[in-house]
């Protein structure tokens, strides 16, 4: 019995993995919009960009209030003070990226031919600074590259994602980052489809679990009640810990290529920079 | 087929954690929780 389950099981991750590969990145995202549009039709997918806010028109009224006047406006603003700083050099950020940076982060995360790799936002703004002579800043620490997002990210508020899977190499990528979405891991033994596909919009202790469409475009955000600043790989990097795992390097390979599928499955939704979050 | 020793083979998308394979809980914790769900 113990052989026969055994190879019934082996087949079954051949017809797994035959399925995964017929799967186009398209397919993929449509099928992710309309399991949440199954289970949630009376949330419009424009909304889908507030996640678990969705969910709740208290907490969505919450958020609503604390965008007015954000308490958080003077990190966004430290944020500025470091994109419009000119490089020694005496050429800004803003040179790097077409329209001065405006409507571009979109596009982020892209795969480079030439490098053969995901390459994100935060990556680019690095590859600015070494470019004009100067150090690249950790992706983890928030207080450079954090901060910088928060201001740099708001110049594509309101821009649709628009992120593009091309290529053998960019369908590798994306599907090394689908993998690991929906790989179980830690000691908890979840992925993170295990919430937010498997669960989402069910409440766990007292939070909703946000839908997967929709949940790369609002970032960087601040949390709670301090207003933590998260970039979404710091959020990959928590969201691993709580499943009690040991996280990846924030701006490492596993993670770029966990954003460039996340991001993918939020295309045709608007980012909103430096947001309020629960 | 008995899957009794195998919860997460029965129900693979149940997003249960593994409580006593994983070491979440001891065994006597695992106990002290049974006694308090019959309890209820």
């Amino acid at each position: 019995m113990k052989r026969a389950t055994w190879i019934l099981s082996c087949l079954g991750m051949l017809a797994f993995s035959a399925d995964a590969m017929s799967v186009s990145p398209e397919q993929e995202r449509l099928k992710s919009v309309q399991a949440v549009q199954k289970k949630y039709p009376d949330i419009k997918f424009e909304d889908y960009v507030y996640g678990a806010l969705a969910f709740s028109a208290d907490a969505k009224a919450q958020y609503d209030n604390m965008m007015a006047f954000p308490p958080f406006e003077s990190e966004i603003d430290k944020g500025r003070a470091l994109w419009e700083t000119p490089f020694r050099n005496g050429r800004h950020y803003a040179d790097c990226f077409p329209g001065g940076g405006k409507n571009v982060a979109g596009n982020y995360p892209y795969y480079d031919e030439t490098m053969k790799k995901v390459v994100t936002f935060e990556m680019a703004l690095n590859q600015c600074r070494t470019k004009n002579g100067e150090a690249a800043y950790k992706s983890s620490d928030m207080n450079t590259m954090g901060l910088l997002t928060a201001y740099a990210r708001t110049l594509s508020d309101g821009m649709l994602m628009n992120v593009k899977v091309k290529g053998d190499g960019a369908l590798a990528a994306f599907e090394s980052g689908r993998r690991f979405f929906y790989q179980r891991r830690g000691q908890l033994n979840f992925s993170c489809a295990s919430c937010h596909v498997g669960h989402v919009g069910e409440i766990l202790r007292t939070e909703y679990l946000s839908m997967l469409p929709g949940q790369a475009t609002h970032w960087p955000a601040f949390r709670g009640g301090d207003y933590a600043l998260f970039t979404l790989q710091r959020r990959y990097s928590a969201c691993n810990q709580l499943v009690r795992a040991v996280p990846m390097e924030i701006g490492g390979e596993e993670y770029n290529n966990l954003e460039y599928f996340h991001s993918y499955l939020s295309n045709g939704l608007p980012l909103k920079a430096s947001v309020f979050r629960k | 087929m008995d899957r009794s020793g195998m919860p997460r083979a029965a129900t693979p998308t149940r997003a249960m954690p593994p409580f006593g394979k994983n070491g979440i809980l001891t065994d006597t914790e695992i106990n002290k929780v049974v006694d308090y769900v019959y309890g209820l």
